[in-house]
């Protein structure tokens, strides 16, 4: 294989995560992670296109979908972001960095079917954040990044390099996906989501996915904290606009810096397993190949696919998994799993003192990043 | 002050009336097959891409509001038998993802943002707050119909490209930041994207306070 290009992050000695959470179809990182932890799912089956219908599909909702502006979801989310309301937050030396692959999408959604302009605002996605960021209060600093399901990685990376460069004191990064009829509809039509209940990823030939709201925050900072960001490595294949290169060269790209690290016995590793067989099988098979013996969990079968929110929300259970000492098994699925190292019951995070969260998205986009923790 | 340098720069806006017999002009240059099923914006942005040095290792940076807006028009018309072409078309970034799909063209750090009127400077901070030598900045937008109507997309048609990097040497314009307190010599409002590819045509310099700092564009 080729040395992989320049998707070397900033030098992580000085980025730390402090105050964080999230949000998904189970509750909070605490309640999230204890559902987890009992191998239980909160995709239940629901109408692709909410009040209009549709086929049941796997969806792991905060509320059910309706046509409602400001979108339904939204005083769940500002108030879970309450911790980080005002001031510092969006001023000179505190950005904002906002990851969302929907925003507010079913306000679009809405808008084409209700022609009601009380949609309007929510309906892009800086009028979103722009709504968002008057609401709690923010200042016009910010940053918006949407990159599919990598989007809250890309925030998250850069929000490390504005720390790590010392071009901010503090960073907050924010992401939230909120699926409505536009993207249930949307993926439901390119036939991934899954009506063979319960299981996503079991029990079908083809492999298929649920999906879920999610929103998580972080707060990045140069002062110590038992979380420490490493390093972060991103490639984009450019092979197809849904799939991956077939070769899984995308995978080996992002998973073999790691390899040459010295961290290279010490880490268990968070991957995306979305649930399409074909991303699946290169992303098990990519990881057991570099790293053999790691253990590999996913969380998707029981949240859902959180979409752009997905690398913050499953980062921040990851972090809540380690201080609770219990890291949960891969919920969803059963055997035959792709490779050996899959995970399946919970296990202790203290035979490792670093995680690997794995992303990847349409346009054949991949990210890694290496969490240390004490 | 974190200066930029300019090295090529690339820049389209259709007429809007005759956007069409343009788009067309353009599309002439690229398969056929690939061509039927991109946007208006992947094609503009294929076209100023064309002149730009992009390799695996250079940075992108790809800015745009609105994205695929006729994709999303088209996706919103089709419900309740929602369609699967217009749905991968019409998700950010899919109008750069076009082109660099028909390139063939990995890219390693690639940075798609969806701002509002600040979008520029976000991306000229991103640009020049990254150590790697180069950065292509790729901008623009497609014009709609019903959404432009509700403010919602763009009414205009445009693309513009820059290769940014840490070499002045032969640069032909430099992209300057001053971070810290508004610049009270820089009283110009923040350009749009539009807007500055039209600038960037007539090589018009600009200057502009941000949230974060003092930007500057001079041509050398």
């Amino acid at each position: 294989m080729a040395a992989p290009s320049s998707t070397t992050g900033p030098a992580p000695a000085a980025c730390f995560i402090h105050d964080r959470d999230c949000l998904t179809g189970h509750g909070n990182a605490r309640e999230t992670w204890k559902e987890l932890v009992a191998g239980r799912c909160a995709l239940k089956p629901a109408p692709a296109l909410g009040p209009d219908g549709g086929d049941p599909v796997p969806l792991a909702l905060r509320a059910p979908f309706r046509h409602a502006a400001p979108p339904r979801w939204w005083n769940d989310l500002v108030g879970f972001l309450d911790p980080v309301k005002g001031p510092p937050w969006g001023d000179r030396d505190h950005p904002v960095l906002v990851a969302s692959s929907n925003f507010g999408i079913d306000a679009l959604y809405s808008l084409g079917k209700k022609h009601n302009p009380a949609f309007i605002p929510f309906s892009t996605p800086h009028g979103c954040v722009e709504a968002l960021c008057r609401e709690l209060g923010w200042g016009a600093h910010h940053y918006i990044f949407s990159h599919a399901c990598v989007s809250a990685h890309l925030a998250m990376e850069r929000a490390a390099r504005f720390i790590s460069t010392g071009r901010a004191r503090r960073a907050l990064v924010v992401a939230f996906d909120f699926v409505g009829p536009f993207v249930s509809g949307g993926f439901h039509a390119l036939k991934i989501l899954n009506q063979a209940f319960p299981a996503p990823y079991r029990d079908t030939e083809n492999g298929s996915i649920g999906l879920g709201d999610g929103a998580a925050y972080f707060v990045l900072d140069r002062e110590g904290s038992p979380f420490r960001l490493g390093r972060s490595h991103t490639y984009n294949e450019m092979f197809h606009f849904t799939g991956n290169d077939p070769s899984g060269s995308g995978f080996d790209r992002v998973l073999a810096p790691h390899a040459r690290s010295s961290h290279r016995n010490g880490f268990w590793i968070k991957g995306h397993g979305t649930g399409t067989l074909e991303a699946g099988k290169l992303e098990a098979r990519a990881v057991d190949q570099t790293f053999p013996g790691a253990p590999l969990v996913s969380w998707k079968g029981s949240l859902g696919h959180t979409l752009g929110s997905c690398a913050a929300v499953e980062t921040a259970l990851a972090l809540e998994a380690i201080e609770n000492g219990e890291i949960p098994g891969t919920v969803g699925s059963g055997e035959p799993f792709f490779a050996s190292n899959v995970r399946t019951a919970p296990f202790s995070p203290n035979d490792f003192d670093s995680v690997l969260l794995l992303s990847n998205a349409f346009g054949g986009a991949h990210a890694s990043l290496l969490l240390h923790y004490d | 002050m974190t200066e930029r340098f300019l090295h090529a720069s690339y820049s389209v806006e259709l007429d809007p009336e005759n956007g069409d017999a343009q788009l067309a002009a353009l599309k002439e240059a690229l398969p056929a097959r690939q061509a039927r099923r991109m946007s208006p914006l992947g094609i503009m942005a294929n076209h100023v891409l064309e002149r730009m040095p992009l390799t695996v290792d250079t940075v992108l940076i790809y800015a745009t509001t609105y994205t695929e807006s006729l994709a999303l028009e088209a996706f919103l018309g089709s419900f309740p038998y929602p369609s699967p072409t217009h749905f991968q078309t019409s998700i950010h970034p899919g109008g750069i993802e076009q082109a660099l799909i028909l390139k063939q063209q990995p890219v390693a750090a690639f940075y798609p943002i969806a701002g509002g009127e600040r979008i520029l400077e976000q991306a000229f901070r991103l640009a020049c707050e990254d150590e790697r030598p180069d950065v292509i900045v790729v901008a623009g937008e497609e014009s709609a119909s019903w959404l432009a109507d509700l403010g919602a997309a763009s009414r205009h048609s445009f693309a513009w490209a820059l290769h940014l990097t840490a070499r002045p040497r032969d640069a032909r314009a430099i992209l300057g930041l001053r971070e810290g307190n508004p610049d009270p010599n820089r009283d110009g409002e923040t350009p749009g994207l539009l807007e500055f590819g039209r600038r960037l045509r007539a090589r018009e310099d600009l200057a502009w306070n941000g949230p974060a700092g003092s930007f500057s564009w001079k041509w050398t």
